[in-house]
């Protein structure tokens, strides 16, 4: 009696032993990958532009991919239960580890018994699609070979994955209930590291970016196909006979080499695991001590992540101690109770749990030390001026004033000034959405060597905490675009005030300058850069047609030729015209639509104003505000407004009364308040000028065409009831700091007669906001009050020794303004 | 030949096994016996490698078993909680063994399974207890094995299948110089099959020798006295199980027999009783000192 054969022989018995018991999964997926292949051969005909019809195509839809992923994915977990099923029956793990085989043997022999009857189905599948494609004149060539390979790999990577990891999970643990949880707790762990990453990147290292969510190398989540596959890229090979097949990228091909190496480490691991199973843990539960330690861990290391990370700190943004601490408490907390729970001698494993807990401590401080110590001089990375080819600036998001008026919203004038805006579209996920984003680019030298000094200063501060007296919410990132070609960002959320105030230095560029021409562009329809320029009719206003859509001018077509957004110019000329407010804010002069001199006068300013002259004006120098994009055709309170015909009909009388008139008419409101325009104002998309006096240019035009008149304040100081004070901090919902609240100031005003609209809309008993819910600090002392409104501005930096002032006058009408510190 | 070295298995902080040592020579029966607990099925599973030890070695024919585990294809291991297929007939699974000990023999299986009267087209899950177990043996002396493992093997076979299987494991032994390992509970079966027993006392192993070694290793005495006596007389005897009813006395010594019944007859008694123990009452005397001491408890 030789020993015959022994490795080879046993092994092919063990291996065929597991393909009996996966096959029929296997079989299950070929039948419907045939019922695919078969089921719409008859109903679609080849034709000139359908090139695949069976389930190549059919995979693509989500209600067949989504499945399919599903299904495979419980394909391969069931299949591991089914192959390693003797590590959990006593009775069977006798048989099968007394049999003359090495372990190796038996475990690779299992595994490959697994994977190989579905590979094979994956291949019948594919010769059968095939087959029919070519029977039915579609096209087979090497495109179509590609796409299927394509396809299939996917959908076979994802079922090996599951099934090389429920088999790796099931020959290390003692039963069944112990296996499927602790494949699930091992399946999402590459998901789970990427979150931890991010997260911690993104609070512990100064200067963290993080690239918004997109199609990227998929090392995160190998078990969704098609993760990076657009829907149009086999669309458009399908469906366009012309199409040629794109090539596939390394980046959709991710998920499916993911897949495939993270099933090889699986293997591997599990191997080396098995082969030193004690198999007394077979059939108990928490015996399986190195997978009960892995599973503890990482379950832990999850509640670390959501508790610790996402729950407590995301919003915080502070990377501190506490967040260790809440990390590290996290962990322990949900390390302890696994092992409460899936202990076999509880007290022992606690105890022992107690004991390892200092490790895993120390693994968060140097993991959390590394991203707080710079990510390897990631933080101070700053390219040499020389390297760069252009530097992108933006504000991505920032918290804005506008939470101050949260309870009314439609707060009547809210000043948004030029050049500055909100994103309120942020999602409050850590992934920065920059598509809506206030962009400035520089190119020129001296101004990336500006840009480079600004980034020293941020990286020269370091992270410094958001709540600090002397920190500023800034949400600046920076985006260097070398010369090599690649790019360095970097994105800070708070910075001193000092730096603060040199970031706004930027807008004594010439590019910063662009963009307010292109925001006056938008706003008034204007462009100086086109030859074209819509005349004045004889009335100085550009004449609108019936429909009111489109003006009968030779020049405004060829504005519309040009204007590569001329709907939006249309619209804005048809509808957003120009009016004149003075600095109470209380009522507008309807300019009408602007002229090209006013226009020129205000280009011509802006561009020689300096940083320090438009954000650190002194309440003298503030002459008004110069506001467009007021839509007065879509928001009237009491009446309507016809933009043809200039005029509005009072719903009160029906007397119709010219929209110029409008704005002095005194209209005798029942609470007696003094002046009530009858008209309200979207302060949706309001884009203002804060008139200065060294705004020479624009004061000379307003002059000459006698409209300084309409700067003159209608409320002072007399007319005021109360104030109230408050900080930034206070004013956005009172659980942020001035320090969290982007610092610059745009005022607002709100009259009586809105403000009871308001209450009524809202079938409320009285108008509220957040100053008059809040803030209860109400000065009523005259002398104080003019002391407070001569140091009043309407819009500027917001220094964290500032504060916010809201006027409420005697007529009911409420506005908001800044006061400097001194 | 099955050469057990030094074996040490402990499950956490039980030790089941405490560097234990035995020795199976080829054409040789060892029974295995030994209270519940004392480590006899950890000890078969342990040499048929479903058990990793802490240290030692398990040899079969000189083969390291943990380094070659392919030699077991000449062991069979019979456990104590059998397995079969849940819809498995005798058939199926004489296949499955088939294919993996090479010298499983379909000749053999089917003289065999017709020996015991076993349909081996029915499913063996609706087999009885006890023709599992013919089953079980059925299957693995089919595999012609160069060594058997038997863990309470006999345990529901009726006294006809017992006497079956026992002649069987004896020829078969005796024609193939095959090496048996048995664990049981039934002194009375080991003694009258096997040439070589082991006693385990939890742990380790209390006695191992030859079946007939043992037989007159051991004697119980009784004596009779004229008066009453001290137990100080039988200095230099070292006995156990002293029991004095008045004037007789009964003890028993497993060492020196011959210089212990001189000594006893020194000290003059009535009446020299010398009866040989039978491996029931070696078993139950090792017990003594064990934990279970049922006096102790219950007292």
């Amino acid at each position: 009696m030789n020993i015959k054969n022994p490795s080879r022989k046993q092994f092919t018995a063990m291996f065929c032993q597991a393909m009996k018991l996966t096959s029929i999964m296997a079989v299950l997926a070929l039948v419907c990958f045939l019922f695919l292949t078969f089921i719409d051969y008859d109903i679609y005909e080849p034709d000139s532009f359908r090139k695949a019809a069976h389930f190549f195509n059919d995979l693509r839809w989500n209600g067949i991919k989504y499945p399919a992923n599903l299904a495979f994915i419980g394909a391969g977990l069931l299949n591991g239960m089914l192959c390693f099923n003797f590590a959990w029956s006593k009775k069977q793990s006798n048989v099968v580890l007394s049999l003359g085989m090495k372990k190796s043997d038996i475990y690779f022999a299992k595994i490959l018994g697994g994977i190989v009857p579905m590979a094979v189905t994956f291949l019948l599948a594919g010769v059968a699609e095939t087959i029919s494609n070519a029977a039915g004149n579609f096209i087979v060539d090497s495109r179509f070979f590609a796409m299927a390979a394509f396809t299939m790999l996917q959908y076979l990577a994802i079922y090996i994955l599951s099934f090389t990891l429920s088999s790796a999970v099931m020959a290390n643990t003692g039963n069944v209930v112990e296996g499927v949880i602790f494949t699930f707790i091992l399946a999402v762990f590459p998901m789970t590291v990427k979150s931890f990453l991010a997260h911690t990147f993104w609070q512990f290292t100064h200067g963290a970016y993080i690239s918004p969510e997109g199609p990227g190398f998929n090392w995160s989540n190998p078990f969704q196909a098609f993760h990076n596959l657009e829907y149009e890229f086999m669309q458009t090979y399908f469906y366009n006979n012309s199409a040629i097949l794109p090539s596939f990228s390394i980046t959709q091909w991710s998920g499916t080499i993911m897949a495939f190496v993270y099933a090889a480490v699986v293997v591997l691991l599990g191997y080396l695991g098995f082969r030193k199973r004690r198999n007394e843990i077979c059939g108990t539960w928490g015996r399986a001590k190195g997978m009960n330690e892995i599973a503890g861990a990482f379950t832990g290391f999850y509640s670390a992540i959501l508790l610790g990370l996402i729950m407590f700190n995301e919003n915080h943004g502070n990377a501190s101690f506490l967040t260790y601490l809440t990390c590290c408490g996290s962990f322990v907390l949900a390390y302890v109770i696994f092992k409460i729970v899936f202990g076999y001698k509880r007290k022992k494993e606690v105890k022992t749990a107690i004991n390892r807990i200092p490790v895993y401590a120390i693994g968060f401080a140097v993991v959390f030390m590394v991203f707080s110590l710079g990510f390897f001089s990631y933080s101070s990375k700053i390219p040499e001026a020389s390297e760069v080819k252009s530097v992108k600036v933006s504000s991505p998001y920032y918290k804005t004033f506008d939470e101050a008026f949260s309870g009314s919203s439609e707060y009547a004038l809210k000043l948004t000034v030029l050049g500055y805006t909100n994103t309120p579209d942020f999602d409050g996920s850590m992934y920065m959405d920059v598509a809506n984003s206030p962009n400035i680019s520089f190119s020129e030298y001296s101004d990336i060597e500006k840009v480079i000094k600004i980034h020293e200063s941020f990286v020269r501060e370091g992270k410094i905490k958001n709540n600090g007296a002397h920190s500023c919410a800034t949400n600046v990132m920076i985006t260097y675009t070398l010369k090599n070609g690649k790019e360095i960002t970097r994105y800070y959320t708070e910075s001193t005030e000092g730096t603060t105030l040199k970031l706004l230095q930027l807008n004594d560029s010439s590019e910063f300058n662009k963009i307010l021409f292109e925001y006056l562009k938008y706003c008034t329809g204007f462009d100086l850069s086109q030859e074209a320029v819509p005349e004045n009719g004889e009335d100085g206003y550009v004449e609108i047609t019936d429909d009111g859509e489109y003006i009968e001018s030779e020049a405004y077509e060829k504005i519309i030729e040009n204007f590569t957004y001329h709907n939006s110019a249309l619209h804005c000329l048809a509808d957003k015209p120009c009016y004149i407010f003075p600095t109470d804010m209380s009522s507008g002069y309807k300019l009408g639509y602007i002229e090209k001199d006013l226009y020129t006068a205000i280009i011509t300013d802006l561009k020689n104003k300096t940083a320090n002259q438009y954000f650190n004006h002194s309440t003298e120098d503030e002459v008004g505000v110069l506001s467009f994009g007021l839509s007065n055709s879509s928001y009237i309170l009491s009446g309507s407004y016809d933009p043809l015909e200039g005029i509005i009909y009072q719903t009160a009388d029906e007397k119709a009364v010219s929209d110029r008139d409008i704005i002095t008419e005194e209209d005798n409101h029942p609470d007696g308040s003094l002046r009530q325009t009858s008209w309200n104002i979207n302060s949706s998309d309001i884009k203002a000028i804060v008139i200065t006096k060294d705004m020479k240019n624009t004061l000379e035009y307003l002059e000459e065409h006698d409209l300084m008149k309409h700067f003159e304040r209608t409320l002072n100081a007399q007319d005021v009831k109360s104030v109230r004070l408050a900080t930034m901090g206070e004013l956005c919902d009172g659980s942020y700091d001035n320090s969290e609240i982007f610092p610059i100031f745009y005022g607002g005003f709100w009259t009586s007669q809105q403000m009871s609209e308001w209450v009524r809309e809202n079938s409320i008993h009285k108008y509220y906001n957040y100053f008059f819910e809040n803030i209860h600090n109400e000065i009523t002392d005259r002398k104080q009050i003019e002391k407070l409104l001569g140091q009043s501005v309407i819009f500027g930096y917001c220094a964290n020794d500032s504060r916010i002032m809201e006027i409420t006058y005697k007529d009911g009408s409420v506005a908001t303004v800044m006061v400097r510190a001194q | 030949m099955i050469k057990v070295s030094n074996i040490t298995k402990t499950f956490d902080e039980f030790t089941a096994i405490d560097n234990l040592s035995l020795e199976v020579s080829n054409s040789s029966i060892y029974g295995l016996v030994g209270y519940n607990g004392a480590g006899k099925t950890t000890l078969l599973k342990t040499i048929a490698g479903v058990y990793v030890p802490d240290s030692g070695t398990v040899e079969m024919d000189g083969i390291d078993l943990f380094k070659h585990p392919e030699k077991k294809q000449e062991l069979f291991y019979v456990p104590d909680d059998l397995y079969f297929g849940l819809s498995s007939s005798m058939k199926s699974m004489a296949k499955y063994y088939k294919s993996f000990y090479p010298n499983f023999c379909m000749d053999t299986f089917h003289k065999l399974a017709g020996l015991f009267g076993l349909d081996i087209n029915k499913k063996i899950m609706g087999f009885s207890k006890g023709m599992q177990r013919q089953a079980e043996m059925v299957l693995g002396l089919s595999t012609l094995p160069k060594a058997i493992l038997l863990d309470e093997s006999f345990d529901g076979l009726d006294p006809a299948k017992r006497n079956l299987t026992k002649k069987l494991l004896l020829d078969y032994m005796a024609d193939k110089e095959c090496s048996i390992l048995i664990s049981s509970h039934n002194l009375h079966e080991l003694a009258d099959m096997c040439d070589h027993i082991a006693l385990m006392n939890g742990k380790n192993i209390a006695i191992d020798c030859a079946v007939d070694d043992m037989n007159g290793s051991r004697c119980k005495f009784r004596l009779a006295y004229t008066d009453n006596i001290d137990s100080n007389i039988f200095k230099g005897i070292e006995y156990k199980n002293y029991k004095a009813d008045g004037k007789i006395v009964s003890f028993t010594v497993s060492k020196n027999l011959d210089e212990a019944e001189r000594i006893i007859a020194a000290t003059n008694p009535v009446l020299i009783e010398r009866f040989p123990l039978s491996l029931e009452e070696i078993f139950l005397e090792e017990m003594e000192d064990t934990d279970y001491d049922f006096d102790k408890l219950f007292s």
